[in-house]
């Protein structure tokens, strides 16, 4: 990414993204629901 | 008589054995719509967890001339045309619909950003001398309100100008996001558009 100032003094910046994915909730979510299956399954 | 009577339940036989095949054939071909209908709402509620994971990289970057750079979100788009996967499109989540032997594919079309000028300067980025890139794909960042044939082009790509302390949200796509005939959302292509009409 090319950044200029107003003196046209400009910098290179280099950015990653983060990568993309299942959020840590879904994974949560599900997991309490598989519990919730294999919970009420027992009983 | 009865030779006629036979013939003709023989016939009839026939007829409903082909009617009954012919059927099944239409039915693994064309899949239910309500089917895929109900495929597609799982994929979208899928969807709303598809996110930015920070293993590593920050969400929000600071810059040494002052400008915050922040990741909101990715951008996706759900499509089940087969060519979003032999293009190698970013895809992030393959979705099975076993049945019919059909996938919906979820991609990362761009992202949500926001910038945030913390200096005491004007700064202007200019997106036409940057490059955004994923693994198939380098090139210029292509944003809304841009017509698809100036995907790519220099000139046609805007700056951003950031006056102190001002905060920008916007989107940002890879140039080669074009309109196809079956994803009418932008989506990674590396043809461009006159290519993909020959085609």
């Amino acid at each position: 990414m090319k950044v200029y100032e107003p003196d046209g003094k400009y910098e290179y910046f280099h950015i990653q993204s983060p990568y993309i994915g299942l959020s840590p909730d879904y994974h949560a979510e599900a997991g309490a629901e598989k519990d919730n299956a294999e919970k009420s399954y027992d009983d | 008589m009865r030779g006629k009577r036979r013939i003709f339940a023989v016939v009839m036989l026939l007829l409903c054995l082909i009617s009954s095949s012919a059927g099944y054939a239409k039915k693994s071909k064309e899949p239910n719509p309500d089917y895929v209908g109900a495929y597609h709402s799982e994929v979208e509620a899928l969807k709303k967890h598809i996110v930015f994971l920070n293993h590593g990289a920050k969400d929000v970057i600071q810059l040494k001339n002052g400008l915050l750079f922040a990741f909101n979100r990715p951008i996706l788009k759900e499509s089940t045309d087969y060519n979003v996967y032999k293009k190698k499109l970013d895809i992030v989540l393959i979705y099975p619909i076993l049945e019919y032997d059909y996938y919906d594919y979820v991609m990362a079309i761009g992202m949500n950003i926001t910038l945030k000028n913390t200096s005491k300067k004007a700064l202007t980025i200019r997106w036409s001398e940057s490059s955004l890139s994923d693994i198939n794909y380098s090139g210029l960042p292509f944003f809304n309100g841009m017509y698809y044939q100036d995907a790519n082009v220099p000139v046609a790509t805007p700056d951003t100008l950031l006056v102190p302390g001002q905060i920008v949200t916007m989107n940002i796509f890879t140039s080669n996001a074009i309109k196809t005939e079956s994803i009418t959302a932008p989506i990674f292509r590396k043809k461009a558009v006159s290519d993909t009409i020959c085609s």
